[in-house]
């Protein structure tokens, strides 16, 4: 049995709503909790009498379910079975225990007390490590929604779920949510590992990184590597300066990797990459083609001023490029820095909740939680300028 | 009152990923739809039709987003529903019963029962069922203004390649909602408000005259926005950008400060569905035996601590009061400020909410809009509750600026639904969306199968390009579930295009895909044909 007093008071409340159902809500100093709790299963029998052996099966049913508890909630869903195993053949043997039980009224009454207690324990505890085990609370969808990835961490309950699986659905959940007969088997299968089309695409994720994924054909990498002598592969980052491009970045990487960020650039520019084969001897070859334009937003106030206004009617249908406006007369440079700190999150300075509508506040201007490349050789930021 | 100093939008965002599972009794995702019905649109609802019956004028501005939209309106979740809220009212029933001697909750128990009671009146027999109906009468009476959004949620900027994809998310929901509201929408709502320039042509194409976008939308914009965020701008094809006011935002979002986290509200994470015995419950939460919220709460959030007191409906509708009055009496003087150093612009300030904020997580939400919005109209003479509409047609001249890449989710920008949790949906997605535009540029004169086969994979890319998947597997909410929905809709999609491309489509495996993801009965897949 844990030390009940060593455990903080949100534990000891936690545990005993599990062990104990609604009669936890009325408990509120840590010595009724850990009374209750002892009482509901680390307390020894007096004595040894069919009855309270029945109570000690059903203690060890608690033990048992709540050390399973603890191996499910490392992620092991055997141990829940077990468990569960654990928790029902306790619950029999309490039941096996009150059939022995000497005749009488008050021992039949001690007995029966024990066993439903035996029972409702072991189903609770049983529960309380499925749901520890399984899958999140369904409210950690709105709770991340209105209160930000942060909160369905922090939250009492299981919000989360392991990390993405790609592959079959854990079986717990395959049960739960088995189709009824009438069920269409579709047996759509899982997606295709390449579509072999050459693709490479440049995805915008903030003003300082960019995404690009990549899938070339394999009669593709032969062109660009046959030949060449013990080929590496490096990626190629333009970004457009007037006419042209300038390379920006050039980066070695893992061409399996399939997708890299490519981070710190410049916000408020145009991109394109490039992945190339090298050799020892100096060979280059292009692979594939180069990848869509991207524009990566800018950070902060523009540098132009230059206030244009048109007039738009509401009974008039949009639909055509708007003329180049008429000028908006004077407007005091005062007034202008005022309306903008009026407009700038970080005037509060305060956190806020941050999900999918949180608030701006602290908003980095070089994001700090952009994902890195593990494919690449040079550590997260995966940079090797030239 | 034309003599106001400027204007408040209040707009709810409500929206819902497309989750329907005909294939299953139960299905733990439709509690998503079930719990935020009874827990922000019949309260949101309820509210609205009182104001409108006392003949209190109030404009609020909302979207209802196509899938939610089709989602009300859908025989067989809408029967469901039903069946949940006679459970709901049942196990309200037994809570009256069971605190009986109990005073101090037997009275929040007898409050639960006649709320379920009366929401159960007002789901059948008031609204017959047909929430969707109730809102459009609200919006007809001049209370609302409901704006459309993208068809499924997807993330516009990261579709930018596929500008078919881009006007197919805009035109499908702007035909949804001529079909369900009788009229054009005069705004949207761009999903995650994420905007990229280029995507108004889209919806000027379309005459949606306004959208939304975070703060540093418009503070970033180019040129540089003369009023910040308290006058939207014209882009550069016409539709306008309102962009979101920090200062009541925070009022409202805070972590420290935000009326929400008050002590006197309800707790929303002591539910009765994980406080109460097991074998109490257990008909009315999973039947996998998983425990989850069923909507009875006894405790009010009290303090920063484990310890909860009870809950006290009347305290928190005094508390909620003040709130609305402490929101009302900063939004005066913000105002009067404000129209101070505009130069006879009247300034707007733009409060946007997820509507599921409003009672499903802060359970006095509804009733902190209901008395903001009395209050507004009775006690105050300084700003008039206007939708971004009204602003518009009473303020036709704006300045010309063109908002950078932006959305409203953590960062600002694309981090959220691009990140190592969910990048990989990306090759997929545009895979999907280059083949369906290649269907329809080869498809101009289909057969009635083949054009049944086009149009329903138009919906699966739809459903696979809601941005919720990507935003699930980010947070590691259920994060199997929403790679199951990404995965089953592109190969769904996929098995689609391969049987129209040879020629060999399965008439049953269509008719079943149709059955099961029936958003959209009037879509028409040319919408992705080039241009």
């Amino acid at each position: 049995m844990p030390d009940f007093r060593k455990m903080t008071v949100q534990n000891l409340r936690d545990l005993a709503r599990k062990t104990l159902g609604a009669e936890a809500t009325r408990l509120r100093t840590k010595s009724e909790l850990i009374a209750a709790l002892e009482g509901a299963g680390g307390k020894e029998p007096p004595s040894r009498t069919p009855g309270t052996r029945a109570a000690q099966v059903a203690g060890k049913a608690i033990r048992s379910v709540r050390a399973a508890g603890k191996a499910a909630r490392a992620g092991a869903r055997k141990a829940v079975q077990a468990g569960r195993a654990v928790a029902e053949e306790a619950a029999a043997g309490a039941r096996r225990a009150a059939k022995q039980a000497p005749p009488g009224k008050a021992g039949r009454a001690a007995v029966g007390g024990a066993v439903r207690g035996a029972a409702a324990a072991a189903a609770r505890l049983r529960r309380a490590a499925e749901d520890e085990a399984g899958g999140g609370d369904p409210e950690g969808y709105f709770v991340a929604r209105v209160r930000g990835e942060d909160a369905v961490r922090e939250a009492p309950h299981l919000m989360t779920e392991p990390p993405p699986r790609h592959t079959e659905e854990p079986e717990r959940r395959k049960d739960a949510r088995r189709p009824r007969p009438s069920g269409f088997d579709e047996g759509l299968g899982d997606l295709p590992w390449s579509y072999g089309d050459d693709a490479f695409m440049a995805l915008p994720r903030d003003p300082r990184t960019l995404f690009l994924y990549w899938d070339f054909a394999q009669p593709t990498l032969t062109a660009a590597f046959g030949g060449l002598d013990h080929p590496v592969s490096q990626l190629w980052v333009f970004a457009r300066a007037g006419d042209g491009w300038d390379r920006v970045r050039t980066i070695d990487f893992a061409l399996e990797a399939r997708g890299y960020y490519v981070h710190e650039l410049e916000p408020g520019r145009t991109y394109r990459a490039e992945i190339h084969a090298l050799d020892r001897a100096g060979r280059e070859r292009l692979v594939g083609r180069a990848s869509n334009e991207v524009a990566l937003p800018p950070v902060g106030p523009s540098p132009v001023v230059d206030d244009r206004f048109v007039r738009l009617p509401w009974n008039v249908p949009l639909g055509q490029l708007l003329g180049p406006g008429h000028a908006g007369g004077p407007f005091s440079d005062e007034a202008r820095a005022l309306l903008a700190r009026m407009s700038d999150w970080s005037r509060f300075g305060q956190t806020t909740w941050g999900g999918s509508a949180g608030g701006m506040g602290g908003r980095p201007s070089s994001p700090v939680t952009a994902p890195s490349s593990p494919s690449s050789p040079f550590g997260p930021g995966g940079r090797r300028d030239r | 009152m034309a003599d106001v100093l400027g204007y408040v939008a209040l707009h709810l965002h409500a929206h819902l990923p497309f989750v329907r599972h005909p294939e299953f009794e139960d299905f733990l995702e439709e509690d998503w739809l079930y719990e935020a019905i009874s827990e922000t649109y019949l309260p949101l609802l309820r509210i609205f039709d009182r104001l409108t019956d006392e003949g209190v004028a109030f404009r609020v501005s909302m979207t209802m987003t196509p899938p939610l939209v089709s989602m009300l309106r859908d025989e067989l979740l809408m029967s469901r529903y039903a069946r949940r809220l006679d459970k709901l009212c049942e196990l309200a029933d037994k809570e009256v019963h069971r605190t009986r001697n109990d005073p101090t909750f037997h009275g929040l128990a007898l409050h639960y029962q006649h709320e379920f009671r009366d929401l159960r009146t007002l789901f059948n027999d008031r609204y017959r069922r047909d929430l969707v109906g109730a809102f459009k009468r609200v919006e007809d009476a001049g209370g609302l203004e409901i704006v459309t959004c993208g068809a499924t949620h997807g993330f516009l900027p990261l579709m930018q390649q596929y500008p078919e994809a881009v006007r197919a998310q805009i035109s499908v929901a702007v035909t949804h909602h001529r079909r369900h509201f009788g009229r054009d929408p005069a705004g949207i709502w761009l999903p995650e408000c994420g905007y990229y320039p280029g995507l108004d042509a889209f919806l000027a194409e379309q005459n949606i005259r306004y959208f939304f976008v975070d703060t540093h939308g418009i503070t970033d914009a180019t040129p540089r926005p003369r009023y910040g965020v308290y006058a939207p701008i014209y882009t550069p094809t016409g539709p306008a950008a309102f962009g979101r006011d920090p200062e009541s935002s925070m009022q409202v979002w805070s972590a420290e400060s935000g009326y929400p986290g008050d002590g006197d509200y309800r707790e929303f994470y002591r539910d009765v569905g994980w406080d109460l015995d097991f074998d109490y419950v257990k008909d009315y939460v999973q039947p996998t035996g998983q425990r989850k919220n069923v909507g009875i709460k006894y405790f009010r959030i009290t303090g920063k601590t484990a310890h909860k007191e009870p809950y006290d409906p009347g305290r928190a509708r005094e508390r909620a009061a003040q709130h609305a009055g402490n929101f009302m009496f900063n939004r005066e003087r913000q105002i009067e400020h404000l129209s101070s150093r505009m130069g006879g612009v009247r300034p707007m300030v733009i409060s946007p909410y997820d509507a599921e904020l409003y009672g499903h997580w802060w359970y006095e939400g509804p009733m902190f809009i209901d008395l903001l919005v009395r209050k507004v109209a009775f006690d105050q003479r300084v700003f008039r509750m206007a939708t971004p509409g009204d602003y518009l047609r009473e303020n036709p001249e704006q300045q010309l600026a063109t908002p950078p890449l932006c959305s409203w989710g953590a960062g600002g920008y694309a981090g959220v639904w691009l990140d190592g949790s969910n990048d990989w949906v990306y090759r997929h997605l545009h895979k999907a969306a280059e083949r369906m535009i290649a269907l329809a540029r080869d498809y101009a004169a289909p057969t009635d199968l083949e054009r049944r086969a086009l149009n329903q994979a138009a919906r699966e890319l739809l459903l696979a390009q809601s941005s919720d998947w990507a935003f699930i597997m980010k947070t590691g909410t259920m994060v199997d579930y929403a790679i199951r929905r990404t995965k089953e809709h592109v190969l769904r999609f996929t098995r689609l295009h391969d049987q129209v491309r040879s020629g060999q489509i399965d008439p049953g495996w269509l008719s079943h895909a149709e059955a099961k993801d029936n958003l959209f009965p009037e879509i028409d897949y040319r919408v992705y044909a080039p241009r």
